[in-house]
């Protein structure tokens, strides 16, 4: 029992530093918190738009990590459990504030794709264009359904598999493998009909 | 293979396009706050674990001082009732035995010096304010001591009878004891003590110089041995 304790710990460091910090050991969520600080603000601003709102949840949800430790099991990775309270959260936060359907519609706050993009397209540099490709990435996962933007957003920051988001998101293995690749069909189309519409502009 | 087809799942394109964008993060002011909850919260916690710990800290006899003394009470409680059910009776109780049995002790006191039914009568009579010399005389206080044994819960009764038993226990020692006594120093040739007892005995027991009283005669023989053997001195 101790040793599959110990492997789990040794598996996710994450857990490791969690413990310690149920100890009180206040560097151990310090370095807990820079590891994991980007990733779930990104998660929230990308989802949400509202910078303030994103602030509001992303502090909300240290704020019960801090408050749960003293409960923490090593049932699950801490990433999972991490983002799993940051999904509820979202799902309560913004259906309290706003009708379902409004999670499909893009993001509020985002500014419109010509605004982001530099005006000058022409430039050789490769650099360059895939600056703007991923500005361009950026409106365009704005504009994803809600549940596909959470899958993909979960996916390519924090290299979450199926199950793992699944787990976090409440749905089967395959509904989110099904949400993964929608979305990444959806964001190439996007992403290469704005590039184009770009090139015809220039 | 499962993890396989989630690298699968993820456009490498897309992901490296993602994470050239991938560089909002929050606040320094944002970072502080929530470690500086943290800290608050550790804070706390330590201070509500001291708080246990002095709780923890109180002795154990403390802690459960009202059971363990209810549990010494009962303790002792229960032996003293044992000891008194398993001890000595109340004097009251010892005595009636006694006062029942009180011919049973005469005869028993002196056994050998009875000489005929007279003896038992004069025994009986040191206890007596009525004296009787016949045979018959022992069937009165036999008859007198049944009641007794009958009413022995009546606390008059009670009373009377340890009232009785003090009389009684002084005149333990009868006038055939008496005479007894005196002989024993006399055949001892201990003239000394024969004559202070012979002394006492003239005044506590005067009836002896009665011709009547069946111990006369011996009396009246020791007596004149011991006025002999003064005289001698």
């Amino acid at each position: 029992m101790t040793k599959v304790f110990e492997d789990d710990v040794e598996k996710d460091p994450d857990q490791a530093l969690m413990m310690r910090f149920t100890q009180g050991d206040h560097q151990a969520f310090e370095r807990l918190y820079h590891k994991h600080k980007g990733g779930l603000y990104r998660y929230f601003k990308r989802q949400l738009g509202d910078s303030a709102l994103a602030e509001d949840l992303y502090q909300e949800t240290w704020s019960r990590v801090v408050k749960a430790a003293a409960g923490y099991e090593q049932r699950a990775k801490f990433t999972t459990w991490l983002y799993r309270i940051a999904h509820n959260l979202l799902v309560d936060h913004v259906r309290a504030l706003k009708p379902v359907d409004s999670l499909n519609e893009p993001a509020g706050g985002e500014q419109p794709l010509e605004a982001t993009l530099p005006s000058d397209l022409t430039g050789p540099d490769g650099q360059l264009e895939d600056e703007q490709k991923a500005l361009i990435l950026k409106h365009c996962i704005s504009l994803l359904p809600h549940v596909q933007k959470e899958a993909f957003l979960l996916n390519v920051e924090m290299g979450f598999t199926a199950a793992a988001i699944g787990e976090i998101a409440g749905v089967g293995m395959e509904a989110t493998k099904s949400r993964i690749r929608y979305a990444n069909q959806a964001l190439k189309a996007c992403v290469q009909q704005k590039w184009q519409e770009q090139s015809n502009v220039r | 293979m499962s993890d396989e087809k989630d690298k699968m799942l993820s456009d490498p394109e897309l992901k490296a396009l993602y994470q050239a964008e991938a560089k909002e993060q929050p606040s320094s002011e944002l970072d502080a706050r929530i470690l500086a909850m943290a800290r608050q919260h550790l804070d706390e916690q330590s201070g509500e674990l001291g708080t246990t710990a002095n709780v923890v800290s109180v002795s154990f006899w403390r802690r459960y001082r009202w059971p363990l003394s209810s549990a010494a009470s009962v303790l002792l409680l229960s032996s003293l009732l044992l000891l008194n059910l398993q001890g000595p009776a109340p004097i009251d109780e010892q005595l009636q035995p006694m006062l029942l049995d009180e011919p049973r002790a005469s005869k028993m006191a002196a056994p050998s010096e009875q000489q005929g039914p007279n003896a038992q009568a004069d025994a009986i009579e040191a206890t007596q304010p009525v004296q009787s010399t016949s045979p018959q005389g022992v069937m009165p206080q036999s008859v007198k001591v049944q009641p007794r044994q009958a009413d022995v819960s009546d606390p008059q009764v009670q009373t009377e009878t340890a009232v009785k038993a003090k009389t009684q226990a002084k005149a333990m020692i009868s006038d055939i004891q008496a005479v007894n006594h005196l002989q024993q120093l006399v055949d001892g040739e201990l003239w000394t003590d024969a004559d202070t007892l012979y002394q006492r005995m003239l005044k506590e027991r005067p009836r002896l110089e009665d011709k009547t009283h069946p111990q006369h005669a011996q009396w009246q023989d020791l007596v004149s041995k011991i006025k002999a053997q003064l005289s001698k001195q």
